[in-house]
């Protein structure tokens, strides 16, 4: 364990405790409108204050970590999946199989990926099961990359030529040996992968694309906190720190997995 | 004297400590002469010659103590902007690997021009160094950059860049290593013409004690990080006294005559952080005695100019147990 | 060198079909028709406009036929009109990328005057304070969010301090200002979108060049450099920093799809009539065939970002031959 490694960790777990544990740490109801305490400055009674309905900021934010969590880690999932299915195909199958593969990776590149996801989103209905499918769909391209580049190289050794001797099928080698033994470079980028999702899917909810209200996310916490721009510096500074501070507990995460890797 | 190294001690970072690996080194050349350094790879050779100019990165290693005298002015006494007059001016480099060594985003003709004074770097000039190294096709080029040529050309750019400012000493670290063995021969040939034509002195460091014994007056074994044995070339051909010495020439296939010329020293050689108690040879030596394992012995002289690191050194010499064996 | 541009171009091909086919799936990845979709969600769409949009995509024919027809205006750069406002879509664009390139071309100037040296004077002091306080910049760059950014330095600088205008890029009373002035308003109209769409990328390239600098400093020319007796300064600033300038090129071709991407946020945020700000009011109006065509002209941009990289990059490498 190196020093960014327990940091980002420390983070992750924390926030990851939050999100679990939401209903237990949130001091009130997070749709609890209260007319009397509209816009209202931390307290005693709301910690962090309270919104434009009156509803309390720390509570919301809570709940809102729930969001953001689950749909980092779900499009980064759905993106792991496809990136280390068609990685593996490109670099065990090789030929025009690799050729194609590699193709649609270039041509998925060339889209800025912002633009595809609000296309997308255009289409279809902006609910959280389509963000975290669209964010995953337009994210697979740097871990299938890494996997056929693991592959290509673990493929010429000897244990997968003695695999080959006794017969075994061309599925268990790749998801015996291949995919195991290339997933160490996978898992730094799957860990910064899920710091950039949380940061697509905050934005899209800011821009009011993501996840909708009254369904808390820091971003859309945020979308208010504009609106209310001046009157209410609470609400644009506490939700910010938490997007900023997550993101950042998890790129350290990455970078420290990164450096012991890269030592061992 | 053109140049005096005194015990000079050198350490590199490892882990956050410092390992001494030149340990105390003494080496001594004189105007006009060829000085060799010979030792197996990480016997600390090459960073006695980065240290005379302290070449040695910060962020690498450190010059402990020691002094390294030019003409009787420490070096090591002198600010930076003093040490860059010497560099490249007075005392110039050839390092192992030309390739790596030529800036590959420069063509020949700068790099040539920096190592020479500003008023000096005349189209003219730099042609007549080129010619000097036998570079005469790519003489009065301006735009040849160094993946453009061979080895042995680019070992010819890097030696006219070090004799660009008609320096008085040449360090020459592993000069031929890196090249075709056609070629070494070449490169060493021109060595020693550009020798004798500019009146250079030589430091020929090399692990290759062929290529020394073709090129130095005076000869100097490292081993462990210090001199092993020092002396007149004719001598150290004639009566090695050092066991080690004797094992680096029995493993010269020509002149040993032995078929396990591989064999001639056993063993490797030992590690920095990890060194043998007494004599740093003992445990790879055929001759070692009770004695050499407890106390490192100092460099004695056996013969007028004739030095060795070693307990038994003249009693070796007088039975001929090197050539007997 | 013109033979390696024309040999790339004819290498973007099957990019660009690849392109246009996605492009083309995602119009129908929708469920049901994109007819029945705009209408239902947009309703100032007309019968008139439906019969369009019907007639566009030629929902008629097959599949394969409807391609080929929508690749054929698309070699016209035909993508129709806006719902909108009737107006072709390529003209929309058209008067909106200048803005989004010319931003963004100002910010990634402010990246690399302020990227490189940074990174040239971490790796020169690698492990120092000064490095490591910039290590926790780069990270801290990395993280924040651009729109969170956006939203404090409006706060801050536009509303509390009111030293800069923090919406659109020309005051109200523009037209009456001398030349001088309108120059004056836009830029001061800028200062905070490209401040704040140059803050990513700028942790981005300091660290690669710090990277970079450090693996320069490492090699062996560096040392014959110093044996020369150079000066410090010309060792670093010219014989590294040249070599570890190289390989940014190439990463400034590749932060194109990044950029413009990022430019939906920041132009949306300080209300900057940007190609951003029209893919973001496209989607929320969903005017169908804006969309499509900012999709396509975005992707073409990297193509052409990623070109322009390889083709500098070989010119600015002796050791690349064209």
């Amino acid at each position: 364990m190196n020093r960014l490694m327990i940091i980002g960790a420390g983070i992750v777990i924390f926030f990851g405790l939050v999100a679990v544990l939401a209903p237990f740490i949130a001091s009130h109801d997070p749709g609890q409108i209260d007319i009397e305490n509209i816009l209202t400055g931390p307290s005693k009674e709301h910690i962090l204050g309270t919104d434009s309905l009156g509803r309390d900021l720390f509570s919301r934010m809570v709940f809102g970590a729930r969001i953001s969590l689950l749909v980092g880690l779900i499009a980064v999932g759905i993106s792991a999946a496809i990136g280390i299915l068609l990685g593996s195909l490109a670099g065990y199958y090789g030929r025009w199989v690799d050729a194609w593969i590699m193709r649609f990776v270039d041509i998925m590149l060339c889209f800025p990926t912002f633009f595809l996801i609000l296309a997308v989103i255009a289409l279809l209905e902006p609910s959280i099961v389509n963000i975290m499918m669209i964010i995953g769909v337009t994210s697979w391209m740097g871990v299938a990359r890494l996997i056929r580049a693991e592959i290509l190289s673990l493929k010429e050794r000897d244990f997968i030529y003695a695999e080959r001797a006794i017969g075994a099928s061309d599925i268990r080698i790749i998801t015996r040996h291949l995919i195991p033994n290339a997933m160490a470079p996978v898992l730094v980028s799957i860990t910064l992968g899920i710091a950039a999702a949380i940061l697509v899917e905050s934005s899209l909810s800011f821009l009011g694309i993501g996840v909708q209200p009254p369904t808390p996310s820091w971003g859309n916490i945020l979308s208010e906190g504009k609106a209310v721009m001046g009157a209410a510096w609470w609400m644009m500074l506490f939700p910010g720190l938490a997007i900023f501070i997550t993101v950042l507990g998890y790129n350290l995460l990455g970078e420290g997995i990164r450096e012991r890797l890269l030592r061992s | 004297m053109l140049l005096e190294i005194r015990d000079l001690k050198v350490g590199y970072k490892v882990d956050g400590m410092l390992t001494e690996v030149v340990r105390g080194v003494d080496l001594e050349i004189r105007k006009g002469e060829c000085v060799g350094l010979v030792g197996e790879s990480g016997c600390g050779k090459t960073t006695v010659g980065l240290a005379i100019t302290r070449l040695i990165p910060e962020r690498k290693g450190k010059i402990i103590s020691g002094r390294v005298l030019l003409e009787g002015r420490d070096l090591f006494g002198l600010d930076d902007e003093a040490l860059r007059a010497v560099r490249g001016k007075r005392i110039s480099y050839v390092f192992q690997e030309p390739f790596s060594s030529l800036n590959p985003v420069f063509t020949i003709y700068e790099q040539i021009k920096e190592s020479l004074p500003e008023k000096k770097a005349t189209d003219r000039a730099i042609s007549e160094i080129l010619k000097a190294v036998g570079l005469d096709e790519i003489a009065g080029r301006k735009k040849v950059y160094p993946h453009e040529l061979s080895g042995g050309m680019q070992q010819r750019v890097m030696i006219a860049m070090a004799i660009a400012s008609r320096p008085e000493l040449l360090v020459l670290d592993e000069p031929t290593t890196a090249l075709d063995v056609t070629v070494q021969k070449q490169i060493l040939d021109l060595i020693m013409e550009l020798k004798n034509k500019m009146d250079l002195s030589i430091l020929f460091i090399s692990h290759d004690l062929n290529m020394i014994f073709r090129a130095a007056d005076r000869i100097n074994v490292m081993y462990a990080g210090r001199i092993a044995e020092q002396g007149p070339k004719k001598d150290m051909v004639s009566k090695p006294l050092h066991p080690y010495t004797r094992g680096l020439i029995e493993s010269i296939p020509c002149i040993g005559h032995r078929k396990k010329a591989f064999d001639a020293i056993e063993g490797r050689t030992p590690l920095f952080s990890d060194l043998p108690e007494g004599c740093k040879f003992h445990p790879r030596c055929r001759f070692r005695v009770e004695a050499c394992m407890k106390e490192e012995p100092g460099l004695e002289q056996v013969s007028s100019g004739h030095t060795a690191r070693c307990i038994r050194a003249k009693e070796l010499l007088l039975n001929g147990a090197g050539k007997g064996r | 060198m013109i033979k390696y541009i024309f040999n790339r171009l004819i290498g973007l091909v099957p990019l660009l079909l690849g392109i246009t086919i996605i492009t083309f799936a995602v119009i129908h990845l929708a469920p049901g028709k994109p007819t029945d979709m705009e209408t239902q969600f947009n309703p100032k769409v007309s019968m008139e406009a439906r019969e369009r949009i019907a007639h566009l995509y030629g929902l008629d024919k097959p599949l394969h036929v409807q391609y080929a027809d929508w690749l054929k205006r698309f070699l016209r750069f035909d993508f129709g009109v806006s719902f909108v406002d009737s107006r072709p879509v390529i003209q929309k664009i058209g008067e909106r990328i200048p803005i989004t390139l010319g931003i963004n071309l100002a910010s990634i100037i402010l990246i690399l005057l302020i990227g490189v040296p940074i990174g040239v004077s971490s790796a020169v002091k690698e492990g120092g304070f000064y490095d490591r306080f910039m290590t926790v910049f780069v990270f801290v760059g990395f993280a924040i969010p651009t729109f969170w950014l956006s939203l404090i330095l409006m706060d801050l600088v536009g509303v509390r301090w009111g030293l800069l205008p923090i919406s659109g890029i020309k005051s109200l009373e523009f037209e009456r200002f001398g030349l001088f002035e309108k120059v004056i308003d836009v830029a001061r109209h800028l200062i905070l979108p490209v401040a704040v769409s140059a803050f990513g990328g700028l942790a981005g390239i300091s660290r690669y060049m710090r990277s970079n600098m450090v693996h320069v400093l490492k090699q062996d020319y560096i040392r014959t450099a110093r044996a020369k007796g150079l000066k410090e300064k010309a060792v670093i600033y010219k014989h590294a920093l040249r070599n570890a300038l190289l390989p940014v090129v190439t990463i400034l071709g590749l932060s194109v799809p990044g950029l413009i991407g990022g430019s939906v946020i920041f132009e949306s945020i300080f209300s900057i009539p940007g190609m951003g700000r029209l893919f973001y009011e496209s989607v929320m109006a969903r005017d169908y065939p804006v969309i499509m065509g900012v999709l396509v002209i975005g992707a073409m941009l990297t193509l052409l970002g990623n070109l322009l990289a390889d083709v500098s990059y070989a010119a600015v490498d002796p050791r690349i031959k064209l």
